[in-house]
């Protein structure tokens, strides 16, 4: 099994790489072929000056050089500068965000997680109990509401009606409510999860016979219902982890968080096509790298799942 | 391997149930977990982070914008920026703690000096003991380098045309000498008034030679490198803030009494109204559109709105092909027309809100002619300050009659629509375009309802902000939203925009069909509009050349192509605590000279 899975493993990161050269090929064309350029702004630059500009980033070579010029940059690690911000490197620019953000989802990730599964277990062992519909209800409302009113309405509560908490994420307890904003949705999303797969999973025969066998209560829920009814998490998880890492543009506008949120939107918007390039290939690989940690962990919780 | 996992599966259950039933003191301990690892780790721009709480009371904890673009002076174009620019650098010239331009790095302010071959000289006699932040003394080679560098097409700095009112702009060598360490000469080769004020403006200030020369651009984004000779010296500088501490080396180092400012980077308008309202920040520049009229009603001595050097309009496209075939005197007439339609009281008191004035002219208010009245108290054919259509309240059913006579007109000249009971019948469905945003959006529904009840079709069309850029510029348009900000207190500033070569010609005036219609006095947009800004540019006189740019608005809205709607304003909320503050028309706002009481 170990050979099958170190064969497996090396076929997926060949795969992976062959598609964040698709995802890079791809952006990178489409990126200029929508209509503006980094340059344009209300006050446009005069003619000397952009076409300084424009030989200062290479834009003023043909396009399919300027594909090859980046690529090769790219294998040699070098993402190049980022146009809007003049005189910043696009991966030092990505990594001080990824830095703050990460923290912020780490935390919301774990927190999801854990209080998911606990509520989704919760819920499924008191099937049709009060206890249920409330966790249900509750859960249904925060998938529903999308982050902006989450975290403005947090924002509104905690910083304004109730001033405990600071508006501020750069600020000493700020990054409390922009982690709890983010950590609400999955967290729901987890508990429905759970609860479905465990509801489903504990009608399941073997479940029934260890009751007979006189298992004890806890030990079917913990040993079997819950370990096996963790798959379909794992599968939401993976890819969640990379979005949520790689941080919310909204909850970190709202809460001021300096994150890499911001620079997925923006760098669009002044077509800053390295930066553009850089996030791209930044969430695209690490959500590349999650898929394969969650199909692999599959294995490892339902040894029946075959890799192959 | 599996046990483990279970294993490790049910302690984290045992740690959410944990924090399931007391939630609140949970993630609190949790999260400052989180803000003491940001303190102690190392940074990547080794800036130290989350040191400056808005606790400490010996800092002002301010916001003027997002994480910047750039804060080289050379390279910035953006009010935020020049903010940060102007507590880290001076210039020759400055502005006193009343506002008035003043000698800084001078001794005083030098005048004109016609020199043998007709041009005009200045001579800057700098201070003594004069240093950069980090000791090392400032001479005037340093400014003779700064302005090449900024003016050099090499630099590309967008900013790097306001050099051309200096000798030598246009071959790439200006014409700017030290001749000691303590002497600037500088030739223009015709006086402008503005020219002390543009000493004021942060393209002018110095840079350090040898650091933006080891550095490259990168050296204004670390502050172990952004050397400046200002007020302040930048001490950490982190996507999330700018940290200034007073510059000890500073010429006027006695005055300036606070001793830290943080410059909190934040552009979100909700966010930034919570900060300012629990005590985070003591000085916000943007408020949420929609709570302008609650804020200005429970903060009266906090909300401040301050004219702004800018107008907000609308263009149209000369080169129109929606209205293809009709003739360019009709264009004209049915462009005024649209134009007079527009209740504009209405937009800045139900739209705007922020107390923008109904613009009567493109050139903005603000701007000072060489008596000291102002540019827009003379606008206007007559030269009465009236305007070119009245904005009175009052006058506007009298504008709309005046408007369905032109469309009368053009109906009878053209024979391609008919006018009805006041509203046009059969004419051509237009397009406006605008970017996303509330106001603008606002501006364009209530453009497309009225011009709706005339008859017109109007149909909006809504753009990504860098696609409506292009396409205004590339002239893919009927009618578009606009607006320009001044970059200095002359109305040139509003004008040379309009000269047929200009890159913000979003009008397209002087191009394809329009450039062979000689409508202007019998003559073409480049000999006419082209011709008199070149003008008043080689003018020595300032009566004449307020006269000609006078003239020149003349020109521009007899086309009817530009459609002003307000004078822009500047809102932002100061907290009552701070004394010594100010803004200035261009939006900067100086804190050098300001406290917390």
């Amino acid at each position: 099994m170990d050979s099958k899975l170190a064969l497996y493993i090396v076929k997926r990161v060949l795969l992976a790489v062959f598609t964040v050269f698709l995802v890079i090929t791809i952006t990178f064309f489409v990126m200029r072929a929508i209509p503006g350029g980094p340059f344009l702004a209300e006050k446009s630059p005069s003619a000397e000056v952009m076409a300084a500009l424009e030989a200062k980033y290479g834009l003023d070579k043909p396009l399919w050089e300027q594909y090859i010029t980046y690529l090769s940059d790219l294998i040699h690690g070098d993402f190049g500068p980022s146009i809007k911000n003049r005189g910043r490197n696009v991966i030092d620019l990505i990594m001080e965000g990824f830095t703050i953000s990460a923290k912020n989802g780490l935390w919301a990730a774990g927190i999801a997680i854990a209080i998911g599964l606990t509520l989704g277990a919760i819920a499924a062992v008191f099937h049709n109990k009060w206890i249920d519909k409330l966790i249900m209800v509750l859960t249904s409302a925060l998938v529903a509401m999308p982050s902006f009113v989450i975290a403005t309405i947090l924002l509104l509560l905690f910083c304004i009606v109730w001033p405990v908490l600071p508006a501020n994420g750069n600020t000493e307890g700020g990054l409390i409510l922009p982690i709890v904003s983010l950590a609400l949705y999955p967290m729901s999303y987890i508990t429905r999860l759970t609860r479905s797969s465990m509801l489903d999973v504990m009608g399941q025969d073997y479940i029934r016979t260890a009751r007979a066998k006189g298992v004890s209560n806890t030990k079917v829920i913990f040993k079997h219902a819950l370990k096996n009814a963790v798959t379909p998490v794992i599968t939401y998880v993976g890819p969640m982890i990379a979005f949520i890492l790689t941080g919310s543009l909204v909850v970190e506008k709202v809460f001021a968080v300096p994150g890499l949120g911001d620079y997925f939107f923006s760098s669009i918007t002044n077509r800053d096509y390295p930066m553009v390039m850089g996030t791209t290939i930044f969430l695209a690989t690490l959500m590349v790298i999650m898929t394969l940690i969650s199909d692999i962990l599959y294995k490892v919780f339902d040894p029946r799942v075959d890799l192959g | 391997m599996k046990k483990l996992l279970s294993l490790m599966l049910v302690v984290v259950m045992v740690f959410a149930l944990v924090a399931c039933t007391g939630t609140t003191p949970a993630t609190t301990t949790a999260n400052q977990g989180v803000n003491g690892d940001a303190t102690n780790a190392p940074d990547a721009t080794n800036a130290p982070e989350n040191t400056d709480t808005p606790a400490d009371p010996s800092a002002m904890v301010l916001n003027v914008g997002a994480y910047p673009d750039t804060i080289d002076p050379a390279l910035n174009s953006a009010v935020d920026g020049a903010t940060y620019i102007i507590h880290n650098f001076v210039g020759l010239i400055g502005y006193d703690k009343d506002g008035k331009l003043a000698p800084m790095c001078a001794t005083e302010i030098p005048t004109a000096v016609a020199t043998d071959d007709g041009k005009v000289s200045y001579t800057f006699t700098l201070r003594d003991d004069l240093k950069w932040n980090d000791g090392s003394a400032l001479t005037a080679a340093d400014f003779e380098y700064s302005w090449k560098r900024a003016a050099d097409p090499a630099t590309a700095a967008d900013y790097g045309y306001m050099f051309d009112v200096i000798d030598g702009y246009a071959d790439g060598n200006l014409n700017v000498t030290a001749t000691d360490d303590k002497t600037l000469v500088v030739v223009l080769p015709v006086d402008v008034p503005y020219f002390i004020e543009l000493c004021a403006f942060p393209t002018y200030m110095p840079v350090k030679k040898d650091v933006v020369e080891a550095n490259g651009d990168a050296w204004a984004t670390k502050a172990e490198t952004y050397i400046g000779n200002g007020p302040y010296k930048v001490t950490g500088f982190t996507q999330a803030e700018l940290t200034l501490e007073k510059n000890e080396y500073y010429f006027d180092a006695a005055n300036v009494v606070t001793d830290k400012i943080v410059f909190a980077f934040n552009d979100d308008d909700s966010s930034l109204l919570a900060n300012y309202k629990n005590g985070s920040y003591l000085f916000i520049d943007s408020v949420p559109q929609d709570e302008i009229e609650t804020l200005a009603a429970q903060y009266p001595n906090e909300y401040a709105v301050e004219g702004q050097l800018g107008t907000y309009y609308v263009s149209f496209n000369v080169n129109d092909k929606a209205l293809e075939g009709f003739t360019e005197e009709e264009k004209a007439d049915i462009r005024t027309a649209l134009g007079l339609l527009i209740e504009r009281n209405y937009v800045c008191t139900d739209i705007g809100k922020a107390g923008q004035v109904p613009a009567a002219g493109f050139v903005a208010m603000g701007l000072t002619e060489p008596d000291g009245k102002q540019f827009i108290e003379k606008n206007g054919v007559n030269r009465d300050g009236k305007g070119y259509y009245s904005v009175d309240v009052n006058d506007y059913a009298a504008n709309c009659d005046k408007a369905v006579a032109l469309l009368e007109g053009v109906a009878a000249s053209s024979g391609k629509f008919t006018v009805e009971d006041g509203s046009v019948v059969g004419f051509p469905a237009l397009t406006y375009i605008t970017n996303e945003g509330t106001g603008h959006e606002a501006v364009a529904a209530y453009l497309q309802e009225t011009w709706g009840m005339y008859g017109f079709t109007v149909n909006v069309e809504t753009q990504e902000w860098a696609t409506f850029l292009n396409t205004r510029k590339n002239g893919d348009y009927s009618v578009a939203r606009n607006g320009w900000l001044g970059d200095y207190n002359d109305p040139i500033s509003f004008l040379d925009m309009w000269i047929t070569t200009s890159g913000n010609n979003d009008s397209q005036f002087g191009k394809d069909a329009h450039a062979t219609y000689a409508g202007y006095d019998g003559k073409t947009w480049a000999e006419s509009y082209d011709a008199i800004i070149a003008q008043v540019k080689a003018s020595n006189n300032p009566e004449e050349r307020f006269e000609l740019m006078h003239q020149a608005e003349d020109i521009l809205m007899q086309t009817g192509a530009i459609c002003p709607i307000y004078y822009y304003t500047d809102i932002y909320m100061c907290s009552e605590s701070i004394e010594g503050f100010f803004s200035s028309p261009l939006g900067y706002k100086f804190f050098m000279y300001a406290s917390v009481k």
